[in-house]
């Protein structure tokens, strides 16, 4: 059971990873519309338009 | 009268109305907008819609683009990048679904200049990049106009930053708190299940620290707001449900990790991040909901240039329309009956007027203004037409009174909040001393059990349908008012609107499609029809009634015949002078009063409202005008009725026409020719006999009988004056939305009661279990944390 002395504080560190990926997902805006971009991928002109998303 | 429209077949393929057989549309509007979309290759839209859309030409726009383009506009909201693009935010209305955002998308991108638009159907919003010469945004608006949408550029700064902000952090908040529940539970688990002595000391050591760990940020950062807001609270001298919950988690947060350092004693590091987790899911819910009916409101505050009648010399009558900003001091403007005042000035030329300054005082009453009296900006014209000059503009427009009357509304809070603040106050006070009570009596009974037990009785108790649910379901009911076309504008118009038991109707305009036609004219003098209409013409351009409109639309403009000295008589018509002959328009015993002859037989059918024309020598001809009956109106007052309503009916019109309306559409009380004073009348009768009223009017004729009424509701094509004194504006004209909104309000009220009733029923039973020690800190956080959630899901509801 010794593994778990070093299991568990991975775990810790590993839980800190994702809550740091979540915190930037969210300032980089994935969460504002969650309606739209499903949309917009499936039914993509085939015609190229300039600037399709926001840079 | 025309029959009401036929029974439908089919529906309209772009909103989905009834459409007449035979038609794929259900209106010209839409038919162009559907060929347009069809034009620019996007029929798609029709295949990804997951909503029927908006039926054309239903919002009124208001101003002409034009207006737009105005170099106080585009400063204001156009931005110049380096590189010479401009950029502008704009507030888009109409959308349904989020096909409506992909189809705007498109439609900007095949226009010309258009280099970037992206449009957010959750916000209603739009971000918009485009080249051109000069900064002008109406292209841009006409573009998404000619697809069936209106939108109103808006400064993104103030309102959407704020907005984005808290939703961030709060997403960030419930992100951490959710990690950490998910991750401390794992550690917490094994205690549950393992046998006595299966765990060895350094293992269970190893696990209380690592729950500790990941619980230290979920109690700093993620259950910040509820130490930040019970702070606040106590500041404040008031008790909230933040106060408990605060304490609960800090109370435990500490003896865990006191234990977790000791080594001896029980940690609950998975209730309280658990408990954390929850309830911000909640605040979370009721952020969403608040923002989503903030964006309506938005909308209703949105920039709308106004046009003002500038006369163009410093003689004559000649005048061009002018956005209000570009008005100057000296100027001088034409200010018809019904209309706002643009600024602040003084009255020109002679004669009394009458005006209005009921968004000053609150007194609706019309106050007399003499010749170079200084008049105020927001005021409405309840008088003849007249001048006025120019003194001060901006900081007194009718734009920004309008905008104070709507941050009043959102100010104001409702009395049901109100109550629920204040009994939410009293509950958490009585759930402190309930907590103390019980460490006190388990420190004599059973000291190890006496902190955990008064923690969870902190956390179990669940004042949230009073201070969360409550406020939570008003907004969100507001909101779901706004898609109805229906805008509140003072608080507390929900909570009465629910308690109505009459609605009374003001038949032009509500029950009729308010555009009424010249049918029929008889002449009763010597004069030939030309001359006789061309005279009333004259009368009726002077005011801004709509029976007046309609007999000066119906003939082509005659210079030659002005009328002058005009002086309006709201109510009863109009009279000036044409050629040194005195001469009155409007109902035969306001003409007859000129001239003392009776009534003369008309061979005009009885069903259309009469107006006469007279002078001082006698009758010169009676004018019969007919309305269009609002098609979806019968079906709206049954649906009214249906919902245990008594629907009446008062109108200025004339008795056989009043009565033939009442009739079509089943309604027995009804009364025609009723003036101002005798719809008041009417009302406060209906008011002694413990009816509450709700009345739904239009024009200027209905502004102090909307404020009799216990509830007043104005129909947006409406007189600026209605508009003021209303407690709800509907914006559509479709009574339809009416009766919607009413069953709207009255499941706000339902919500609200099922809220209590639970938190009544869950609070009485949680209590003396809590105190009885049998409830454990993570039983607690659950079933409180679920009770809050039921509550606010509850009042979530109301979003349809």
């Amino acid at each position: 059971m010794d593994i778990l002395f070093l299991l568990i504080p991975m775990s810790v560190v590993l839980a800190i990873g994702i809550g740091a990926a979540f915190w930037m997902a969210v300032d980089g805006g994935q969460f504002e519309d969650l309606d739209g971009p499903a949309l917009r991928v499936v039914t993509d002109d085939d015609r190229p338009t300039q600037n399709e998303d926001p840079p | 009268m025309p029959s009401p429209v036929q029974l439908a077949e089919s529906r309209c393929k772009h909103c989905d109305l009834p459409a007449p057989a035979g038609s794929l549309f259900c209106c010209a509007g839409c038919e162009a907008i559907s060929r347009s979309i069809e034009g620019l290759g996007l029929a798609d839209y029709y295949r990804l819609r997951t909503e029927p859309a908006a039926t054309a030409g239903a919002p009124a726009q208001g101003a002409a683009l034009e207006a737009f383009d105005t170099p106080e506009v585009t400063s204001r909201f156009v931005r110049v990048d380096a590189d010479g693009t401009f950029e502008a935010d704009l507030l888009v209305e109409g959308m349904r679904c989020a096909a409506c955002a992909w189809l705007l998308e498109h439609v900007l991108q095949r226009s010309p200049g258009v280099e970037q638009a992206s449009f957010n159907y959750s916000s209603r919003r739009a971000l918009v990049r485009w080249k051109a010469q000069v900064p002008a945004l109406s292209p841009v608006l006409a573009a998404i106009r000619s697809v069936g949408y209106a939108a109103w550029p808006y400064e993104a700064g103030r309102i959407a930053l704020v907005e984005q902000r808290e939703s961030r952090r709060l997403l960030r908040r419930l992100w951490v708190a959710g990690l950490g529940m998910m991750q401390v539970m794992m550690y917490a688990f094994p205690a549950y299940i393992a046998g006595e002595g299966e765990i060895t000391a350094d293992i269970g050591a190893l696990m209380s620290w690592s729950g500790l760990v990941l619980t230290l940020p979920v109690v700093a950062y993620s259950a910040g707001p509820f130490f930040v807001g019970a702070w606040r609270e106590l500041r404040l001298g008031r008790l909230g449900m933040d106060v408990p919950v605060a304490l609960g988690i800090a109370v435990a947060f500490a003896a865990s990790a006191w234990a977790t350092v000791a080594g001896t004693g029980a940690v609950y590091f998975d209730s309280i991040t658990m408990f954390v987790f929850l309830l911000l899911g909640g605040r979370w819910l009721e952020l969403m909901a608040r923002q989503k009916a903030g964006i309506a409101l938005h909308h209703l505050a949105r920039l709308q240039p106004r046009m003002a009648d500038r006369l163009r010399f410093a003689d004559g009558d000649a005048t061009e329309s002018v956005p209000f900003t570009q008005l100057v001091p000296g100027d001088r403007v034409l200010v018809r009956s019904g209309e706002t005042l643009p600024c602040d000035g003084e009255l020109q030329g002679e004669g009394m007027a009458l005006v209005s300054q009921a968004w000053l005082s609150g007194e609706s009453r019309p106050l007399e203004r003499r010749p170079g009296d200084a008049l105020l900006g927001g005021s409405v014209n309840a008088g003849r037409a007249f001048v006025l000059r120019v003194r001060r503009v901006g900081a007194h427009t009718a734009l920004s009174s309008i905008q104070a009357m709507m941050e009043r509304a959102l100010d104001g809070r409702p009395r049901w909040a109100e109550a629920a603040q204040r009994a939410s106050g009293w509950f958490v006070g009585a759930v402190l001393v309930a907590a103390a009570a019980a460490a006190v009596y388990w420190m004599q009974v059973d000291p190890s059990r006496a902190v955990w037990i008064a923690v969870s009785l902190l956390v179990v108790t669940c004042p949230c349908a009073l201070a969360l649910a409550t406020p939570a379901a008003l907004t969100v009911a507001s909101g779901t008012l706004a898609r109805l076309n229906v805008v509140v504008a003072r608080a507390g118009a929900i909570e009465r609107l629910a308690g109505v038991t009459d609605i009374v109707f003001d038949k032009t305009g509500t029950l009729t499609q308010g555009r009424p036609r010249l049918v029929e004219t008889h002449v009763l003098g010597g004069e030939g029809e030309a001359r006789c209409l061309a005279l009333a013409a004259a009368l009726a351009r002077i005011s801004s009634h709509p029976l007046d409109r309609a007999l000066a639309a119906a003939v082509e403009p005659d210079d030659a015949v002005t009328a002058t000295w005009h002086r309006n008589h709201p109510g009863d018509g109009v009279e000036a002078w044409v050629r040194q002959r005195r001469l009155r328009l409007g109902r035969a015993a306001f003409v007859a009063a000129l001239h003392g002859e009776p009534v003369p037989a008309t061979t005009i059918d009885p069903s259309l409202t009469r107006v006469w024309l007279g002078d001082e020598h006698g009758w010169i001809a009676a004018f019969g005008l007919g309305d269009t009956l609002r098609p979806e109106a019968g079906a709206a007052i049954e649906r009214l009725r249906a919902g245990g309503l008594v629907v009446h009916l008062l109108s200025g019109d004339g008795v056989a026409m009043t009565g033939e309306v009442a009739r079509h559409f089943g309604i027995d009380r009804f009364e025609g020719e009723a003036t101002p004073a005798g719809k008041i009348e009417y009302v406060r009768a209906l008011q002694e006999e413990g009816a509450r009223v709700a009345m739904v009017g239009d024009g200027i004729n209905d502004a102090p009988v909307l404020g009799q009424a216990d509830v007043s509701i104005a129909m947006g094509g409406g007189a600026d004056l209605a508009q003021l004194r209303a407690d709800a504006v509907l914006l559509s004209d479709s009574t339809a939305d009416l009766a919607a909104a009413v069953a709207v309000a009255r499941r706000t009220r339902r919500v609200i009661r099922q809220n209590l009733a639970w938190a009544l029923g869950y609070n009485a039973i949680v209590i003396p279990l809590a105190f009885a020690g049998w409830v454990t800190p993570l039983v607690a956080g659950i079933a409180m944390a679920s009770s809050s959630l039921l509550v606010v899901a509850n009042a979530l509801r109301l979003r349809r």
